[in-house]
């Protein structure tokens, strides 16, 4: 559903068959290119894994390539998509160009908020939201430490590409997340950088994961 | 009655306590019956709210289920195929199918304002509004917020841990890899994002053909700060314990023992100038602190690749040695350095640079050396050597650039012109002494030397860069001159007997240089070809002339051409595949040397065949990385070993090095080294081994006459072996945030010496260990501590040698960190350094103390440097069957305050 050209940074979100019969039958693709926002707090970060992520989702699964620094914590997991239990409220408003609807749900340990639109029906959202009867056009966290917001709708008529991952192997999500957790807080000590004495350097910083579970 | 009311009253309540749920279920089906891709969502009529939403089965079937008090609902069916299809019903449960049809969706297009990171195909974009905090006043104080980018401590820039190769101003390379300069002057104020271009090739011609995973860094300048003027400036001054007042340069010989003198004094200005073709930085710094001036000029990545000019020169004079300690503790100077960029932009794809840098030094230097120098098994000589010395440099440096960088072309020419103008002087006393088994005392000596060594060099290279088809085609050309008309002038005045002796040494050298190499690639699969040829001639002209000195029966006189031709075949092989990596380079070197010698008057010529195999392997699995590699060396002709004449190496060393054979030189080598990288335990250690051996058909001799050592080349065979282990490992802890860091290595190697006509086989150990760690108890406090010991011994193989002394030394460092807050920080770090054979300096103490406050628009900084007034360091080392004790004289306690801001 959502992509980018560039096959290091593309992050998306892909269902086979009806997007693919669709193309085929209509001749174009209603892809979007939507761009994240993770933020961290006081904008103070290291290196956000998610926007480097690959995510495909087809048949009810949805896979995860994880884009690391050290190749070793790289692989992929499943999860059953879409997981979230949504829970609709009343209120609406419009967001990003489009009239939508408050949808909230609890997630990995967050609560996250959603605005849907159903001008658009597609059940997808951005990372690994979805199950809402319209496009997530906009969702963060209560405590507005990440959030995913579009910002481009465009029709394109290019084909959604799938890398060649066969050097990937599967990979535990709560390994991935404890490497995630590590390299933030302190990529000195977990990268083994040294200063001009020979010393790790511990410097940390504050980091909130999107996963906290 | 009653009853009825209550009965109705209840019915009346049950039906709108009941809210009922309203279920409505049915199917999605296309126009041939088959089941469609939909969900369907049902919202009260008027409102657009949804209540519920269901998906479709297998079959096409939904069951919705909801609660509303409206009359009525919309029932949608949604999909992508589909559209929104809309059914209004009644509020009341019941079944609902649908018909539907193919529809095209048509989506708003929607475009949201640029946010904090965006990201363009391989380019990164940083809004440095977005980052920057209070206290940051040049860029490269918000650089090293950004996620992903490192600055280092000597300012060189990392993204993702890759150093960058290329740092732009507006899209413009005006610093050619000094970018020090740029991220530690240019206001944060003034930039708009920095952009991080990845996969970045600067060659136009080249991109989309060749990849690459470079990183380079763009500033973008907010419109205002472009086509104005920017200047910043630093200005800083101090007084140091002991020494006069004084301005001006003080005579070499004034007695007073003290490096540096007052006031001291530190500035620094710097003019910035960016617009749309055009771009200039132009600076001056000086000092008399000590400080490295163009520590700041560091090249961090160099434009390209020009010839080597280094004119021979065999002469030189004794300096007092620095001891190993950096130069800011030990050098009494007074350094000015200005420097000019210009770039500018002419026509569409061209542009022309010039980089000019002017270096103005005076340096004095006090120190002191006492070699104990291996003469047989039971006879040492004692020499000891005080010295005060004082350099004068001058050197004007300039660089003319000119670029052509299209799609379908890359050209770029350097002209490098380099001229100056340096001298020593040194003054100081001799005395020497031969002890063992006959001692002798030479007696003591008054010395004053005169080096007088002007250079001059210019260089020009040429490099293009064409498509032609498919393949790409990279073409080098460089050729350059340099010549060195150099005086050694010595006076001796001898105290005990009362005479003088004086030496000259004149030296004119020249070295003319031409290069020229070309390349390609091929790429098969995982195997990668790289085929280059090199052509490469060096002519050495060298005229010497020795007065006062007796040379017997031998000339002291050189005139002679020493040239060598090179002709090399390149090929290395590369496959990469899956965890291992492999490399074969195997160039072929025809190479050609004549020795044409006027006062003998013949000419020698060798041709040579050389092949230098290298080869190496890597093999990496999931925390384990583990690689060797071998190697194989010949080298033909020694540059040392051309002079048939004497020359005065310095006033104690003189040399006649002419062997009537070509020597040859092989060398075989091979290490191994085992890598261990676990992230999650932040575990890391490594070890390496390594072996050489080295044959060689000549050996340089020494003949001692008194104090006096005079060097010879003898034909003779002579081999070498050296074996080392290596050992360093780091572990962190999230306890308290430290690390513990453990090092040592072991070496063992044999060797032979000739003096005094015997060979003597000796072989030299060296052990040295290590630990250390950082700690940070409070988020506001950092410890850092190391702590390392080192044995070494030289001596003669078997038991004969009674005079070799073990070498012990043991360093010990401190360091802390406080962060008060987020504008200051101070810290101070305290040394101690010992030797175990100096009579005097035993240990060392040394003491500095920081602080550093940040304001909204000026840095101060406050330096104590030497806290406990440290006058003197010694350092002991062995060099072959030597040891040599140097000392030098320090900077006492100073204390310097400077202030950086903006000045325009």
């Amino acid at each position: 559903m959502a992509r980018h050209c560039n096959k290091n940074y593309s992050y998306f979100v892909w269902e086979s068959d009806s997007l693919r019969t669709a193309d085929y039958k209509t001749n174009r693709s209603g892809n979007f290119s939507k761009k994240l926002l993770p933020r961290g707090r006081n904008g103070y970060g290291s290196w956000n894994e998610l926007q480097y992520h690959v995510l495909i989702a087809e048949n009810g699964v949805i896979r995860t390539y994880n884009r690391e620094r050290l190749p070793e914590y790289e692989g992929y997991y499943d999860e059953p998509y879409p997981e979230m239990v949504w829970t609709l409220t009343q209120e609406t408003a419009t967001v990003g160009g489009f009239h939508c609807q408050k949808a909230t749900c609890q997630y990995h340990g967050r609560d996250f908020e959603a605005w849907f639109t159903p001008e658009v029906p597609m059940k997808f959202g951005p990372w690994k939201f979805g199950g809402l009867p319209g496009l997530i056009v906009k969702v963060y966290d209560t405590d507005h430490y990440y959030t995913f917001e579009c910002t481009n709708v465009e029709r394109v008529n290019r084909p959604i590409v799938r890398s060649k991952y066969s050097s990937r192997w599967p990979i535990k999500r709560e390994k991935v997340l404890k490497f995630e957790r590590k390299i933030n807080e302190c990529p000195g000590k977990t990268l083994g950088w040294k200063d001009m004495d020979g010393n790790i350097i511990m410097k940390t910083y504050p980091y909130e994961p999107l996963e906290l579970e | 009655m009653s009853r009825q009311i209550i009965i109705l009253i209840f019915a009346l309540v049950a039906l709108t306590a009941s809210a009922q749920k309203t279920v409505i279920e049915g199917t999605v089906l296309d126009a041939q019956g088959k089941k469609v891709d939909a969900y369907i969502t049902v919202a009260p009529k008027g409102t657009g709210i949804i209540l519920g939403f269901a998906d479709t089965d297998a079959k096409g079937h939904y069951k919705l289920e909801f609660t509303s008090q409206a009359d009525s609902m919309t029932v949608t069916a949604s999909g992508l195929a589909i559209g929104n299809q809309v059914k209004i019903v009644a509020n009341r449960s019941q079944r609902v199918d649908f018909r539907v049809r193919e529809k095209t969706v048509q989506l708003k297009e929607v475009s949201v304002r640029a946010q904090k990171i965006r990201q363009n195909g391989d380019t990164l974009n940083y809004l440095v509004g977005a980052y920057q905090q209070q206290g940051d006043r040049v860029i490269g104080d918000v650089l090293k917020r950004m996620p992903g980018i490192e600055v280092s401590q000597s300012g060189g820039i990392k993204f993702n841990g890759k150093s960058i190769s290329k740092f732009y101003v507006e899209d413009m390379d005006l610093l050619q890899g000094r970018y020090g300069l740029a991220t530690n002057n240019i206001n944060a104020s003034d930039v708009a994002t920095v952009q991080v271009l990845e996969n970045h090739q600067p060659v136009k011609a080249l991109q989309g053909k060749t990849l690459t995973d470079d990183v380079a860094i763009n500033l973008k300048l907010k419109d205002s700060a472009k086509g104005t003027v920017a200047i910043n400036t630093m200005l800083g001054g101090g007084i140091q314990q002991a020494c006069g007042w004084h301005i001006g340069s003080r005579p070499l010989t004034d007695d007073k023992i003290v490096i540096g003198q007052n006031p001291l004094w530190t500035a620094e200005v710097v003019g910035m100038y960016f617009a749309k073709r055009r771009q200039n930085m132009t600076l001056y710094k000086g000092n008399n602190t000590g400080d490295d001036v163009s520590a700041e000029l560091t090249q961090h990545y160099s434009g390209i690749n020009s010839v080597g000019l280094y004119p021979f020169c065999p002469t030189g004079a004794v300096m007092p040695s620095g001891s190993g300690l950096p130069q800011k503790r030990t050098f009494d100077n007074h350094s000015h350095i200005l420097t000019m960029n210009h770039l500018e932009k002419v026509f569409k794809d061209s542009e022309i640079g010039i980089n000019v840098a002017y270096h103005n030094d005076r340096i004095r230097r006090e120190g002191s050396s006492v070699g104990d120098q291996f003469i047989s098994d039971d006879s040492r000589l004692l020499t000891s050597e005080t010295m005060t010395s004082e350099t004068k440099i001058n050197n004007l440096n300039i660089q003319a650039r000119y670029n052509w960088n299209a799609s379908n072309g890359f050209l770029a020419n350097v002209l490098k012109f380099d001229t100056n103008w340096n001298s020593d002087r040194v003054d100081g006393l001799f005395s020497s002494e031969r002890t063992g088994a006959a001692p002798v005392n030479y007696g003591n000596d008054r010395v004053r030397q005169h080096f007088d060594r002007p250079q001059l060099s210019v260089s020009n290279t040429f490099n293009t860069i064409r498509n032609l088809g498919k393949n790409t085609f990279d073409l080098h050309f460089s050729a350059g001159y340099s010549q060195r008309p150099n005086t050694l002038t010595v006076g001796i005045d001898s105290l005990l007997q009362g005479t003088s002796t004086a030496y000259q040494q004149d030296v004119t050298s020249h070295h003319i240089v031409g290069d020229f190499h070309t390349n390609y690639d091929f790429r098969f699969g995982a195997f990668t070809l790289n085929y280059g040829v090199v052509a490469h001639a060096s002519l050495h002209g060298i005229e010497t002339d020795l007065n006062g000195f007796d040379t017997g029966n031998y000339s002291s006189r050189n005139d002679l051409w020493y040239n060598t031709y090179e002709l090399v075949l390149g090929q290395h092989y590369k496959y990469e595949k899956g965890r291992w990596r492999l490399s074969l380079g195997c160039p072929l070197n025809l190479y050609t040397q004549t020795l044409d010698d006027r006062i003998r008057d013949d000419c020698h010529s060798y041709v040579h065949l050389l092949v230098t195999p290298t080869f190496s392997v890597n093999y990496e699995w999931r925390d384990w990385t583990a690689n060797a590699n071998a190697n194989y060396s010949k080298t033909v002709g020694d540059p040392g070993g051309i002079y048939s004449g004497y020359i005065m190496n310095n006033y104690r060393s003189f040399q006649r090095s002419y062997v009537e054979q070509l020597s040859e030189t092989d060398r075989m080598g091979a290490s191994a080294s085992i890598g261990y990288r676990s992230a999650l335990a932040a575990t890391f250690f490594r070890i390496n081994g390594s072996y050489s051996h080295t044959r060689d058909n000549q050996i340089y001799g020494t003949v001692y006459q008194g104090a006096t050592s005079v060097v010879q080349a003898v034909d003779q065979r002579t081999e070498a072996d050296s074996y080392s282990l290596s050992f360093d490992g780091s572990k962190g802890f999230d306890w308290l945030q430290s690390t513990l860091r453990t090092f040592g290595s072991y070496g063992y190697s044999t060797s032979e010496r000739l003096i005094g006509g015997t060979v003597y086989p000796f072989h030299s150990r060296s052990i040295s260990v290590g630990a250390g760690g950082t700690i940070t108890p409070l988020p506001w406090l950092n410890f850092v501590l190391s702590s390392g010991y080192s044995w070494n011994i030289s001596q003669t193989n078997g038991n004969s040698d009674k005079l070799a002394q073990t070498v012990r030394s043991a360093t010990q460092r401190l360091k802390v960190n406080v962060y008060v807050t987020k504008q200051l920080t101070l810290a101070a770090t305290v040394e101690d350094n010992y030797n175990n054979l100096t009579a005097e300096n035993r240990h060392a103490w040394f003491g500095d103390a920081t602080a550093k406050l940040k304001l909204k628009h000026i840095d101060l900084e406050l330096k104590l440097n030497n806290l406990f007034d440290q006058r003197q360091y010694t350092r002991v080392n062995y060099s072959g069957l030597d040891i040599y004790t140097q000392t030098s004289q320090l900077r006492p306690r100073n204390i310097v305050a400077s202030v950086r801001f903006k000045l325009l």
